[in-house]
């Protein structure tokens, strides 16, 4: 099991020292629930985690906001220079979409003032708000899906809102069709396109127990390309799915007998339809099955959907809510 | 390429930089490291001064804001270094004589 002490640890590095030193110093058991760490200029200090919001200060925590600690100016740029490696220019393009990925896989949300060049959005100035999401391998958080290998042979989309554990079910996942436990090891290439399902460094991954090949900061389009092409992938795994261009791509890998399992940002079932891009992905192929996950536990899975269903559905022009079950793996009722 | 690898790639043969690579082989931040280049001994204030400007500007903007820092700092040396060549040519001959007179007096001490 990873340690979660040791993600805090590396989340937390490159934080300004008289933070840093403050956030080190909290009893294990308040880092290990941290889920993200907000720096605001001239504002508390805010922990979020198990859907509480504590205020750091120089006694640990309070759930007084005005007790809190207030982050300087200074404490973003030097937290926001060190996440850079001191070498801002060398990370624009992340800059530029608003978050940095560190070592380990921890993605840092960034904003200020936006600077533009003929119109287009080339970087962000002034940092006045530097978010950290702690990433953290959560093992057999994925078992409930795991019972049922169909689910995933078949293609599965994981839909559901920020921090109800998309990419940690991902990471789950991986980690169990290449590691071989209780199974056959099976070839996984993963599309990591922002540095956040592997966390590779210097080309190693941040968790040991992911056997997968990993196209690191790979744009999907071209990662899913180059994985049917080269690496003949028994399963891709991707996050984020986003581009129409992206359900082009999928139909390659359906093509090439891959199967696909990836997510899609979607606070509810309604906005999962509205999507513009939902239906190309569910008339891609690639995906036989969609679980709709909440906030609250992680990985929490609410309901499991057959596409096919949810196609006629778009195609119908609405939704209604679903009736009925099916028996399905435990804790998840297959609805249709 | 981080600013680490730029000092690695073109700083190497530069003596002033020993203690920068020293500091960054020991844990120490750049900017920590930065500062341990600015104190080397064989600078004199002018360039400690260059090299201190340099370095806090050093990684901190984008591509086009990095250029136009080189480029800055680029002019400034420039005028410094004309400067030290004006100086040369005058005082160079005088420094040489001062040298001959220092060494000629060591040896009649010495007979």
């Amino acid at each position: 099991m990873e340690n979660p002490e040791k993600s805090f640890r590396e989340a937390t590095a490159p934080i300004a020292p008289r933070i840093r030193d403050l956030l080190r110093a909290l009893p294990p058991q308040i880092q290990t629930s941290i889920s993200e760490i907000r720096l605001r200029a001239g504002r508390p200090i805010c922990l979020w985690g198990k859907g509480v919001t504590w205020f750091l200060n120089h006694e640990g925590v309070t759930l007084q906001q005005e007790q809190g600690l207030c982050a300087s100016m200074e404490d973003l740029q030097e937290s926001f220079r060190e996440m850079c490696s001191y070498s801002i220019y060398s990370h624009q393009e992340q800059i530029r979409t608003g978050f940095l990925t560190l070592q380990g896989g921890h993605r840092v949300g960034v904003c200020g003032t936006a600077v533009y060049r003929e119109g287009k959005q080339t970087g962000i100035r002034d940092v006045s708000s530097l978010n950290i999401r702690i990433a953290r391998a959560v093992p057999g958080c994925a078992g409930a899906l795991l019972k049922r290998p169909e689910i995933l042979e078949g293609g599965l989309l994981l839909a559901g809102p920020p921090a109800s554990g998309k990419t940690t079910l991902l990471r789950d996942i991986a980690m169990y069709l290449s590691g071989g436990q209780n199974s056959a090891i099976h070839k996984v290439t993963v599309i990591d396109e922002r540095g956040e399902i592997c966390g590779v460094n210097n080309g190693i991954p941040a968790w040991s127990s992911l056997n997968c090949d990993v196209l690191d900061g790979f744009q999907k389009v071209d990662g899913i390309l180059l994985a049917v092409r080269s690496m003949s992938p028994e399963y891709l795994i991707c996050d984020e799915l986003g581009g129409l261009g992206e359900a082009q791509a999928l139909v390659q890998s359906v093509n090439a007998g891959a199967a696909v399992i990836a997510s899609i940002h979607a606070g509810s079932l309604s906005e999962l339809l509205h999507r513009p891009q939902t239906k190309a992905l569910l008339q891609s192929g690639a995906f036989q099955r969609i679980a709709l996950l909440s906030h609250g536990v992680p990985g929490h899975i609410q309901q499991l959907l057959r596409a096919g269903d949810l196609l006629a559905q778009v195609d119908r022009g609405g939704f209604s809510s679903f009736s009925g079950s099916h028996s399905g793996i435990s804790g998840v009722e297959e609805t249709a | 390429m981080p600013v680490e690898e730029i000092c690695m790639r073109h700083g190497k043969s530069l003596d002033f930089m020993s203690p920068l690579f020293a500091a960054l082989k020991a844990g120490e931040s750049f900017p920590q490291a930065w500062k341990k280049a600015e104190a080397s001994p064989v600078l004199c204030e002018e360039d400690r001064e260059l090299l201190s400007q340099f370095g806090e500007g050093f990684g901190a903007s984008d591509t086009q804001g990095q250029l136009n820092h080189c480029s800055l700092c680029g002019s400034l040396t420039k005028k410094t270094l004309l400067k030290a060549e004006e100086d040369e040519k005058k005082k160079g001959k005088l420094y040489r004589m001062l040298g001959l007179f220092g060494g000629a007096a060591a040896a009649l001490l010495l007979c």
